[in-house]
């Protein structure tokens, strides 16, 4: 059991990554081709040394007069250049060569570049454009210093592993041969390197040029010394793909390594891609469905050996039901890289198709089509109808693509109906389409509204629209309107906008008393309203109340007087007279302030009277305190 | 029900023996207080509580002023000397004097 779900795992994987095999979806077209040759063209005309050599390299420069301004330009760029060295004079010499350059280089520069062998050389980019920079100048390096410059490459490859270094190392390999064939057991451990992003590319750290350096090297090295392909064809895929996403590139540099790098790949035969095209939009006439398919390699190039047999196999997108199990698709005698298959036998009905196409069973890849449908206008009915009541109506037909004879008139009772319905014209079934839409132009104002046409139960498209109700989006606008009929879908070969009649619309005017509101200016002042008091009691209620709470005083009184108040204690010593006036008089304060005083001129008088009372009442008490001591000396504590 | 009549008749003259008269002068001070909240109250429940401000500051005055009464009658009563010790019936008088000064000035101020 186990063993069977591994099993279809694996044929799932396998099916999952069969999908597209050897193939990539676009490569570099003609449009592509122009722009880089135009960065070249702005390259050369730039004050770059970097930029003039890499376009010197791509493009002939036949006018004499640029050519010798050229060749005086890399000098003085040369010298003010702030490359390393090596680089720059890399680029003087190539840059020289390329552009056939009268003048003679100077003395200086070229003894610096043949010494530069027998010294010890800082990396591997270093050597690689010390040697480079030899065979711009037609000249051999000597066996000695080739040993050397392996010598020197195994050092620094033991020291520095980073992946330009690597890449530097390739290139230089290739150019000293047989020697420095030790570099054949590096490559996979730079191509291991390579980072995938999200399953379709793979790429190097450090962007195009390091990735296009190592893809040239590693496929030169394993070129020169005769080993099998440096990559499978999967993640040649990849690479191609990565490559042609870069294709927008803007430096000279990266458009000429970009272009060696598909170059490099697409020469490697074992594990090239090729791309596999549908050509035009991909919508197919349903009268005359042809399928047309290129097959080009990653410039655009047709293959050499061309492919001798392409079969596909069509489905619907919709239900993946197969429509044809082997189309054979056959090269057309004019031109190498189109291949055509004429499908009018299947009578593909309107819709989205996948084409699973396989070139002899190497390459394999799905391409989307559409076949698109035509549509017709069976019955078109138009009227006027009035709103409330539900008479019969008298209705005009209208037939494509005429427009109706007399003008339609409507006021804010009646409403307008439209109805119609629309046919695939090969089979006369109702369809239903994306975009169905009734316009109505007011040419006089240039206005226009546009309303959608609901599809019912017999799918047929409706329309009607109150005149009455609707006037608020027409503005009120009263007036000739012309009807548009909008029809529109994706998988239509013939969409159209039809001009179905006129209507004059009569609209009730809105009331004009609401409109003047937007007039501009102050607002009405805002007045603070005070909160209106709660109604009060009649007097007499608050009066008899008033009274109520005297009584209990009346009746303290009353009962102190049962009792006996004792006030053979009261002495007329100035202290107890102080006291009581002084506390009476701030219980006067207090009514006052009650009256009218505020909180701080109460305190203001409080404090003094306070001040005095508290010294009258502190000896008052004092004393009474001393005289209850006196009397009963036992209490005293 | 006789024997409540008794309790309560033997509370009475309990209360009329044995209570300081001073105490007693205090008592009817309390119910004075008493009766004038609750007219209050009765006032508010009829006629309803605006002015609010006016309402709440009578009917505070009379619950403080019978808070303080208390507290005035538990400092000078003679059987509470051991819990106040140290604050003898004249001290607890001035107290009740500043304290409703204090009072009285708020509620002048809430009053309106």
């Amino acid at each position: 059991m186990l063993n069977l779900g591994f099993m279809i795992l694996c044929v799932l994987c396998a099916a999952s990554t069969t999908w597209s095999t050897r193939t990539v979806d676009s490569h570099l077209g003609p449009k592509d081709l122009t722009r880089l040759q135009k960065v070249f063209v702005d390259g050369l005309s730039s004050n770059d040394l970097q930029a003039i050599f890499f376009a010197s390299l791509n493009i002939e420069t036949t006018d004499a007069a640029t050519k010798e301004a050229l060749c005086q330009k890399i000098v003085t760029l040369h010298a003010e250049s702030k490359l390393n060295n090596f680089e720059k004079d890399y680029y003087l010499i190539g840059a020289h060569r390329n552009l056939r350059c009268t003048a003679k280089l100077a003395e200086s520069l070229l003894s610096k570049v043949y010494s530069s062998l027998e010294s010890e050389l800082g990396t591997t980019q270093e050597i690689y454009y010390r040697v480079v920079t030899h065979k711009a100048l037609g000249v051999q390096v000597s066996e000695a210093a080739q040993s050397k410059i392996v010598k020197r490459l195994q050092e620094l490859l033991k020291r520095d592993d980073t992946l330009s270094g690597l890449g530097y190392a390739f290139n230089v390999a290739i150019q000293l041969g047989p020697s420095a064939s030790f570099i054949a057991n590096r490559i996979e451990d730079a191509v291991v390197q390579a980072d995938e992003v999200d399953g379709k590319l793979l790429q190097f750290e450090g962007g195009l040029s390091i990735t296009a350096l190592i893809l040239n090297g590693v496929f030169g090295v394993s070129k020169t010394f005769n080993k099998p392909a440096p990559v499978t064809s999967e993640q040649a895929v990849k690479f191609a793909n990565y490559l042609l996403s870069r294709r927008s590139v803007q430096t000279a540099k990266g458009a000429h390594v970009l272009i060696e790098a598909l170059k490099t790949i697409s020469s490697t035969e074992k594990v090239a891609p090729i791309c596999i095209q549908l050509i035009g939009n991909g919508q197919l006439e349903s009268q005359s469905p042809t399928l047309n398919v290129a097959i080009v390699d990653l410039l655009g190039k047709p293959l050499s050996p061309a492919v001798q047999s392409l079969s596909a196999k069509i489905s619907v997108k919709k239900d993946n039901s197969v429509l044809a199990e082997k189309i054979q698709l056959v090269s057309k005698s004019s031109d190498k890289t189109t291949y055509v298959a004429d499908l009018s036998s299947l009578k593909p009905a309107r819709g989205i198709y996948q084409a699973d196409l396989n070139a002899d069973g190497v390459y394999k890849q799905k391409l989307q089509f559409k076949v698109l449908g035509r549509v017709k206008v069976q019955t078109l009915e138009l009227g006027i109808a009035e709103s409330d009541a539900s008479a019969a109506t008298r209705k005009q037909s209208v037939s494509f693509p005429n427009k109706l004879k007399d003008t339609l008139s409507a006021d804010s009772t009646q409403k307008l109906l439209l109805k119609a319905l629309l046919v695939d014209e090969s089979n006369n079934k109702p369809i239903s389409v994306h975009q169905a839409f009734v316009r109505l132009y007011n040419q006089e104002t240039d206005k226009e509204i546009i309303f959608v046409a609901e599809q019912d139960s017999s799918k047929a498209y409706k329309f009607d629209m109150d005149v009455g109700n609707q006037g608020k989006n027409f503005n009120y606008q009263n007036g000739l309107y012309n009807i548009y009929l909008t029809i529109g879908d994706a998988s239509l070969s013939n969409s159209f906008e039809w001009l179905l009649a006129d209507v004059q619309l009569k609209f009730n005017q809105p009331d004009r008393d609401i409109k003047p509101s937007f007039v501009r200016g102050p607002l009405p002042e805002i007045v603070h309203q005070f909160r209106v008091p709660d109604k009060r009691p009649p007097r007499i209620v608050s009066d008899i109340f008033t009274g109520l709470c005297i009584t209990p005083l009346v009746l303290l009184f009353v009962f102190w007087a049962k009792l006996g108040i004792n006030v053979s204690n009261f002495t007329l010593a100035p202290s107890t007279i102080g006291f009581h006036l002084g506390f009476g008089g701030i219980l006067a304060l207090f009514f006052v302030f009650w009256l009218q005083l505020n909180m701080f001129q109460t305190l203001r008088l409080l404090i003094p009277i306070a001040v005095f009372t508290f010294l009258c009442g502190n000896r008052l008490l004092r004393r009474l305190y001393a005289q209850r001591n006196a009397k009963n000396p036992a209490g005293a504590s | 029900m006789v024997e409540i009549s008794s309790v309560i008749s033997k509370f009475y003259n309990d209360y009329v023996q044995n209570t300081p008269k001073k105490l007693k002068l205090v008592d009817i001070y309390l119910g004075y207080i008493l009766l004038t909240g609750i007219i209050q109250f009765v006032y508010c429940c009829l006629v309803g509580t605006f002015p609010f401000n006016s309402f709440l500051s009578g009917f505070i005055s009379t619950v403080s002023c019978f808070v303080l009464a208390v507290c005035l009658r538990l400092q000078a009563n003679p059987q509470n000397k051991a819990v106040f010790a140290g604050i003898s019936p004249e001290r607890g008088f001035a107290d009740f004097i500043f304290a409703h000064v204090i009072l009285f000035l708020v509620v002048m101020n809430f009053i309106g």
